[in-house]
């Protein structure tokens, strides 16, 4: 049995598996609120970024905002950028996982701060949509424990999708929650999860192929190592944008440039030329190229390059560099300093 | 400050999810019947708000594209 006046907090990444627990909740008549943390990771922000390339007139959604409109459940967004940077991701206590995703400090940090808001708020329990044996880092018995001790939540973390297969909480013992109401999902299979969305009327939710945050990505997680490995930890929000768009080449320590791959990425990449070198071939119609330093003089130089010194050459030059020849732009950085430099690494 | 004053929130030149971000921040120090504008140039705006704005009970007025940004009005519930 549920009592009235019961409320919590839940971290709605706007997937189903959270749509899933806010709603089970709702059912169980708690008030809820759902939290979504923007991290500077998600790719969902990275696609609303770039656009939709089929039709440009149609913006892309942020998931956990309609995941909240459908259920009519109120959602706020979380800004955890500047400190998710340096805390979790440069530094994270329990290492990362396949790539550079520290999941399990990620989980801790996002779980402090809707303690510190239920604290604030007054509401009585967090809740998220974490299923056990779901994923390999954050989602396993041991790391799931965890993650509530170090968050200090213990006894007040529920997750109504594997609630049954998991020590009663406070929110169960105490009947806020009807234990029996709830779920005993294990595993990585959506079967259960999809024909519960079918029984609740819940049509409209994201695949979750491919994931929602770029840090387990090997490419992404190539590129921010790199990054790393030159720059220290002295790196800010906007070098995060940066990694998710374009080609990237590490032409020295201090040097890489980034290329747009197509016109959005282009037109992304335009916004952030403040304060950075940008290449262009007037004339062809060229990728933005965005250089770490601000060149004084850029001269194209295509003859190392087998497609040769056509137009057509030129034209399609920075798309068409072999990943570790040498790189046929001239870049002068310094007065007096004009070489033609080596492409140390493609990064992407 | 009167109820009739519409307030203005500049997030142009933001990224999503930062204009939902500085509308809902902006909203919570108004009181209901408020009206506030939003100013962005991200095109997310044109599903971002009216869905926030179902979510959080907010009343949605509507938007006007511009040639370089969009004007987002919501009344405060
Ligand atoms: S995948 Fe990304 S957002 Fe999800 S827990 Fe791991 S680090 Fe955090």
């Amino acid at each position: 049995m549920s009592q009235e006046g019961i409320r919590a907090l839940g971290l709605m990444s706007g997937g189903l598996d959270s749509t899933l627990a806010a709603h089970l909740m709702q059912l169980q008549g708690v008030e809820v609120l759902g939290l979504h943390f923007s991290t500077g990771f998600c790719v969902a922000d990275r696609h609303r970024l770039i656009g939709n390339s089929n039709n440009k007139d149609k913006p892309y959604r942020n998931d956990a905002l309609h995941a909240g409109a459908q259920l009519q459940v109120p959602v706020e967004i979380i800004d955890i950028k500047e400190d998710y940077l340096p805390e979790v991701v440069l530094n994270p206590k329990h290492g990362y996982g396949s790539g550079m995703n520290p999941c399990i400090d990620c989980r801790i940090f996002m779980l402090r701060r809707a303690k510190q808001i239920m604290l604030e708020r007054g509401y009585h329990f967090v809740f998220t949509g974490e299923v056990l044996g779901q994923r390999p880092m954050s989602q396993r018995r041991p790391p799931m424990q965890a993650i509530e001790l170090e968050a200090g939540l213990q006894g007040l973390l529920l997750r109504p999708l594997s609630a049954k297969v998991l020590p009663p909480t406070l929110p169960e013992q105490r009947g806020w929650v009807d234990r029996s109401q709830l779920y005993d999902i294990v595993g990585r299979s959506r079967q259960v999860q999809m024909r519960l969305a079918d029984e609740f009327g819940l049509v409209d939710y994201p695949q979750p192929a491919g994931g929602c945050c770029f840090l387990p990505d090997k490419n992404f997680a190539r590129k921010l190592r790199d990054l790393l490995v030159h720059r220290g930890n002295s790196v800010d929000p906007d070098d995060m944008m940066l990694l998710k768009v374009g080609r990237h080449f590490r032409l020295g320590d201090e040097v890489k440039i980034i290329v747009g791959r197509h016109q959005s990425e282009n037109d992304f990449l335009e916004r952030f030329r403040h304060g950075r070198g940008s290449v262009w071939v007037e004339k062809f119609s060229s990728p933005l190229t965005l250089t770490s330093l601000s060149p004084l003089k850029v001269n194209l130089s295509p003859t190392n390059l087998a497609v040769g010194n056509s137009a057509a050459a030129k034209k399609s030059l920075l798309f068409r560099w072999p990943s570790n020849g040498p790189m046929p732009v001239e870049m002068e950085f310094m007065s007096s300093v004009t070489s033609t430099l080596p492409v140390l690494a493609a990064l992407s | 400050m009167g109820n009739d004053a519409v307030v203005r929130i500049e997030a142009r030149g933001t990224f999503c999810p930062e204009p939902v971000i500085r509308m809902q921040d902006r909203l919570r120090d108004l009181v209901a019947g408020q009206t506030a504008m939003l100013l962005a140039d991200d095109m997310g705006v044109e599903v971002d708000i009216p869905a926030w704005c179902i979510s959080t009970g907010n009343e949605y007025l509507g938007l006007i594209r511009e040639p370089k940004c969009y004007r987002v009005f919501v009344r405060k519930s």
